[in-house]
């Protein structure tokens, strides 16, 4: 086999396969692709590219069903093959969509592997959902709190959140494919920053610095903009991303990964303009790394993604407790409710209450799918 | 000369989601009047459940100790408003076969009906708190008064409310630790509606009282309560929606929505632009009207469309079989929207149009006027229905000897 | 276990009983106690001050004990004669016990109080006796009594015949009234002064033997020639040299010649060549009859003979 990629970009159950499937053909050759999952049906999407098939025995190339058991079963029963395509690649990059048995159950486990080997473990997971219904609710949740310990670094992805950044006419039934094009332009915008040939070159191993333990909470924010001013409209929108948004959610982190990428009319200039505008509002104090790259294609787009990540904070179990202290400055109430907390916002850490299947504390206007008009 | 009877001091306290009230009065030619308030914000409740002991604690404590002062008496009996789904409420009856030489019902066997419908067990692991009368049943016909009249079947029903039993001991024990007895407790909705609905009103009337962290509601029909439940959505809930929509403080949706909120969205709504500060000063956001209506609007249609689940499950049980409608036949009155949450703008036009009953919004009664507002409904109604159902009984005068005992007792 | 015990009020039988745990809890319990607290106290003070009221006028039985101090002369077998002496009856008591020792002249005041045991403790206060003076009743024979300096005379019981015969005798003195309500005219002018000289002056004090009035204009003290005639004993002075038989003070001044009276060498001026007198007088100011205010100007004059 040829010299392991720089960084392995690794689709895990069905949404995760087909995000990553998607975003395969767009993608320069020095960022490995692979697909896991039980379900063969999922490498036909792209085919010739690096699979390993989990828990053929558990599930006979079928589906998991959606028992989250059943996924990490199969992922343990092919633990040796999963580090294989893991082993000397120093970033991975994993997608799965939570809520499914694949995706909750068999996450955690192989991100437990591919940190074994060495490699530094950035996963976006997508939560499901509201009209998904309570059992992938409380699966994803699960999952995600297991998930955490395990990666480097985990983005959190609300389908819920992400309608809104969906087109209003756009019917309720595609929500599914505008949520995976959505995390896929982010994660092209990312794994883009580590192509060489860069207006400002990022080494992966910087990323890597960043998020140096696992369990810390990533920052993830994205923003795209075009013609006069696209570096600030997109570092604006960037700001402004549901995904780092929420009444109690962190919002200013030590440590800033700024890729900002754009058509020949990208400067230099521009980029850092960019950048600035991105840290007066996430932070970066500690250290932020840049790195600006021209792409053709884009025209007179301009895509800024941010990754971030601060100190690790000791785990602490996901209800918060009222009485911890909350006034140590030095340690932001970072936990897992964090996420929960964007979406389900003075309620994050109570007890989910359910009512005909739905988390109503969540927005009502989240789970109607009602696009509201934009700020002025 | 008839020894002069010491007037009853009745205490009541309502610990809510967003604020805990508490009222002395005392009663004076039949009439109760106010002896003391006060009013603290709640702290360690979220969702009307209890997430904080101590802070609570605290805070009740403090509340109790603002009225004893402002009232100039002390408080040794309390009684406790009770909201929530934590309390769950069912219909049961007792029944009583007429001894056929007699005929006639006697008081004895409306006694004996009533002691064997209190017999009933409660669910596994709960606690009976309250019983409110329903009518008497005679041969299945109802009657004011079944004392006298002649049948073959009696019984008498009750609305009876329980609680997991480790819920009740928290609460109770909390109020002993302030070395105060629970004289009773008293359901929340039943309180609003004694507040807010006369006794024309109680034929056939809805109250709802929606406040911060929940919504309860009762129905009566004939001047009883025919069912009462509630809804764990509150007023918290709509500034919540509002905060995450906007990408908002709590403090600062809470303010938008009292200023700008309405239960009802309007096309008009989405061109009206406001300031959050108003003085556009460095700092200052804009936001969309339609946007903050928009919102505001979806989560109170969507608790009234859950209010309206809850009492046709309810009804459902109670007649099964039969599809009862609710209806200005059904309820003369309509409904009664009271509570802190019945403040918004719009409220009833909303309600009215998910119902199709009138509605309209209730206040209280009461001789002081600062109380004579939806959100004080609750703490109002309390000691008009502690006066009305359960009494606290004439107080003897303490003997010089119980009083210095009781001086003594530290 | 039947469903009546599923009912709240007997799963949880309230004690409430208990002391306050938080400040809140004790501040609340002391505000409820404090009315108690507060007539309780009211109630102990009025009887304190009922008891003390009482004791006093509580009879005592006659020939009850008692402890008895002075600070003069007056022995017990006064007070004894005092108590028994007193109205018989419930009306003898401590206020009237008290009355009856101060009706005497002598008795300053009387602290009479009862003990715990029944027992009475007297304490008097007497007055103090600076001169005497010899008083003729309407009927019977002379009698001696004690002159104090606000003018009170009395009968002087308890003092030893020494002590009597040390005091000075207050001579040529017109007076009003008799027996205790005997006023003698120019007692404001001698009182003070044979108290002073008592106090301060005690060796010279000791040493005179009357205090003549015929001078003394009382209360006109500063009028021209009001003097105070002091006959001084002569058994105690040397025999090798005149005797000094009187001293004159002159009312305006007495205190800055009493002052002044130390000072001088009265020995050594008698013991000089030309003291050649039988006696002589000392006269402490120099006084005219005509004029006033006297000068101070002690001479030593020889005493006319009688």
């Amino acid at each position: 086999m040829e010299r392991p990629p720089s960084i392995l970009l690794v689709g895990l159950g069905g949404a995760g396969c087909s995000i990553v499937a998607r975003l395969a053909a767009r993608l320069p050759p020095e960022i490995g692709v692979a697909l896991i999952d039980t379900d063969t049906r999922s490498f036909q999407q792209l085919p010739g590219a690096t699979v390993v098939q989990i828990g053929r025995a558990q599930t006979r190339g079928m589906g998991t069903g959606g028992e989250a058991a059943l996924g990490s079963a199969s992922a343990e029963a092919d633990e040796a093959a999963l580090r294989r395509i893991f082993t000397g690649v120093p970033i991975v990059v994993m997608v799965t969509g939570l809520g499914g048995g694949t995706g909750s159950g068999g996450a955690a486990v192989v991100a437990g592997y591919a940190a074994e080997v060495g490699a530094t473990v950035l996963t976006f997971a997508t939560m499901p959902f509201s009209h998904e219904g309570e059992r992938r609710q409380r699966q994803a949740n699960e999952a995600t709190g297991v998930l955490g310990l395990k990666c480097h670094g985990l983005v959190v992805v609300h389908n819920d959140l992400l309608l809104q950044q969906v087109a209003t006419d756009a019917p309720l039934s595609e929500s599914f494919a505008a949520a995976d094009a959505w995390v896929g332009g982010a994660l092209r915008a990312l794994a883009g920053a580590f192509i060489p040939g860069a207006l400002v070159a990022a080494d992966p191993a910087a990323l890597r610095s960043i998020m140096a333990n696992p369990g810390s909470p990533t920052l993830f924010a994205f923003g795209v903009g075009t013609g006069e001013g696209a570096a600030m409209k997109a570092a604006r929108a960037a700001n402004e991303c549901p995904l780092a948004h929420g009444p109690s959610s962190v919002t200013k982190v030590a440590s800033l990964f700024v890729h900002v990428t754009g058509g020949p009319t990208l400067t230099t200039t521009a980029a850092f303009e960019a950048v600035a505008a991105v840290r007066t509002r996430f932070g970066g104090e500690t250290s932020t790394i840049v790195c600006a790259r021209v792409n053709p294609d884009l025209g007179d787009r301009i895509e800024v993604s941010v990754l971030g990540a601060s100190l690790p904070v000791p785990k602490s179990p996901a209800k918060a407790k009222k009485g911890a202290k909350a006034g140590d400055p030095s340690q932001p109430m970072f936990e897992f409710a964090t996420e929960e907390a964007m979406r389900r916002g003075l309620f994050g850490g109570t007890p989910m209450t359910f009512i005909d299947g739905q988390d109503i504390d969540v927005p009502t206007y989240i789970r109607k799918a009602v696009r509201l008009p934009a700020s002025p | 000369m008839t020894p002069k009877l010491l007037p009853s001091l009745i205490a009541v306290i309502d610990i809510g989601t967003h604020k805990t009230v508490s009222l002395v009065g005392q009663m004076i030619n039949g009439k109760a009047r106010m002896l003391g308030f006060s009013e603290r914000r709640t702290d360690g409740v979220v969702k009307g459940t209890v997430i904080d002991l101590e802070r609570l604690h605290h805070c009740v404590h403090e509340v109790v100790n603002d009225v004893e002062r402002s009232s100039g008496r002390s408080i040794e009996h309390v009684y406790l408003s009770l909201s929530g789904p934590a309390a769950e409420g069912e219909r049961i009856k007792g029944i009583h076969a007429i001894p056929a030489h007699d005929g006639k019902v006697t008081a004895k066997d409306v006694t004996d009906a009533i002691a064997s419908a209190k017999r009933l067990e409660p669910p596994a692991g709960r606690a009976t708190l309250l019983y409110m009368r329903q009518p008497t049943t005679i041969d299945g016909r109802a009657v004011a008064n079944p004392v006298g009249m002649a049948g073959k079947r009696l019984e008498v029903h009750f609305w009876r409310v329980t609680m997991e039993e480790g819920n009740m001991r928290m609460r109770v024990g909390m109020v002993n630790g302030m070395s105060i007895k629970v004289r009773d407790f008293i359901l929340a909705s039943h309180a609003a509606a004694c507040a807010t609905a006369s006794d024309s009103d109680k034929q056939g009337v809805l109250v709802v009282d929606m406040g911060a962290g929940t919504t309860d509601w009762i129905l009566y029909y004939k001047e009883h309560i025919l069912c009462a439940g509630s809804i764990p959505v509150g007023g918290e809930h709509m500034t919540n929606d509002l905060s995450v929509a906007l990408r908002i403080s709590r403090e600062t949706a809470e303010d938008l929505k009292i200023r700008f909120g309405s239960a009802l969205h309007r096309e008009a709504d989405a061109n009206q632009t406001i300031w959050k500060d108003g003085d556009r000063g460095l700092g200052d956001q804009q936001f969309n009207r339609g946007t903050i209506t928009q919102v505001l609007s979806l989560r109170y249609q969507e608790t009234f469309e859950y209010v309206k689940k809850d009492i046709m499950q309810h009804l459902e049980q109670l007649f099964p079989g039969h599809a009862v409608k609710l209806d200005q036949y059904f309820l003369p009155a309509g409904i009664i929207l009271t509570g802190g949450s019945a403040n918004l703008a719009d409220a009833a036009e909303a309600v009215h149009a998910i119902m199709q009953l009138p509605t309209r919004i209730g206040v209280p009664t009461f001789e002081n006027d600062s109380l004579r507002k939806p959100e004080y409904a609750g703490i109002v109604g309390l000691m008009t229905a502690a006066i009305t159902d359960s009494p606290p009984p004439v107080r003897r005068q303490r003997g010089f000897l119980a009083s210095l005992k009781d001086l003594f007792r530290f | 276990m039947g469903p009546a015990d599923r009912d709240w009020r007997s799963l949880v039988p309230q004690e409430v009983n208990r002391m306050p745990e938080d400040d809140i809890g004790r501040k609340r319990a002391v505000r409820s106690r404090l009315p108690l607290v507060l007539s309780i106290l009211f109630f102990v003070a009025l009887g304190v001050v009922i008891y003390l009221s009482v004791d006093e006028s509580v009879p005592v039985a006659a020939g009850r004990s008692f402890r008895y101090k002075t600070d003069g002369f007056l022995p017990a077998a006064f007070v004894q004669k005092v108590i028994s002496a007193g109205v018989e009856g419930p009306a003898k008591n401590v206020r009237a016990i008290k009355a009856d020792l101060e009706t005497d002249n002598q008795v300053l005041a009387a602290d009479v109080r009862r003990r715990a045991d029944g027992t009475l403790e007297i304490v008097l206060r007497e007055r103090v006796a600076v001169a005497k003076i010899a008083s003729a009743p309407p009927t019977g024979l002379m009698v001696v009594r004690l002159v104090s300096p606000d003018g009170q005379t009395f009968a002087g019981t308890g003092y030893s015949e020494q002590t009597i015969r040390s005091l000075p005798e207050i001579q040529d003195f017109r007076s009003t009234g008799s027996g205790d309500q005997l006023a003698i005219e120019g007692i404001e002018v001698v009182g003070p002064f044979l108290l002073a000289a008592r106090t301060s002056y005690e060796r010279f004090y000791l040493q005179w033997a009357s205090v003549s009035l015929r001078d003394c204009f009382g209360a006109q003290e500063d009028a021209p020639g009001s003097n105070l005639n002091v006959t001084v004993r002569t058994a105690a002075q040397p025999t090798d040299r005149p005797p000094l038989v009187g001293i004159i003070f002159s009312t305006a001044n007495w205190r800055k010649e009493l002052a002044l009276l130390p000072r001088i060498r009265i020995d050594e001026y008698l013991r000089m060549p030309n003291a050649t007198a039988q006696a002589y007088v000392l006269k402490l100011s120099i006084q005219n009859r005509t004029i006033s205010p006297p000068v101070p100007e002690p001479r030593l004059v020889p005493a006319p003979l009688r």
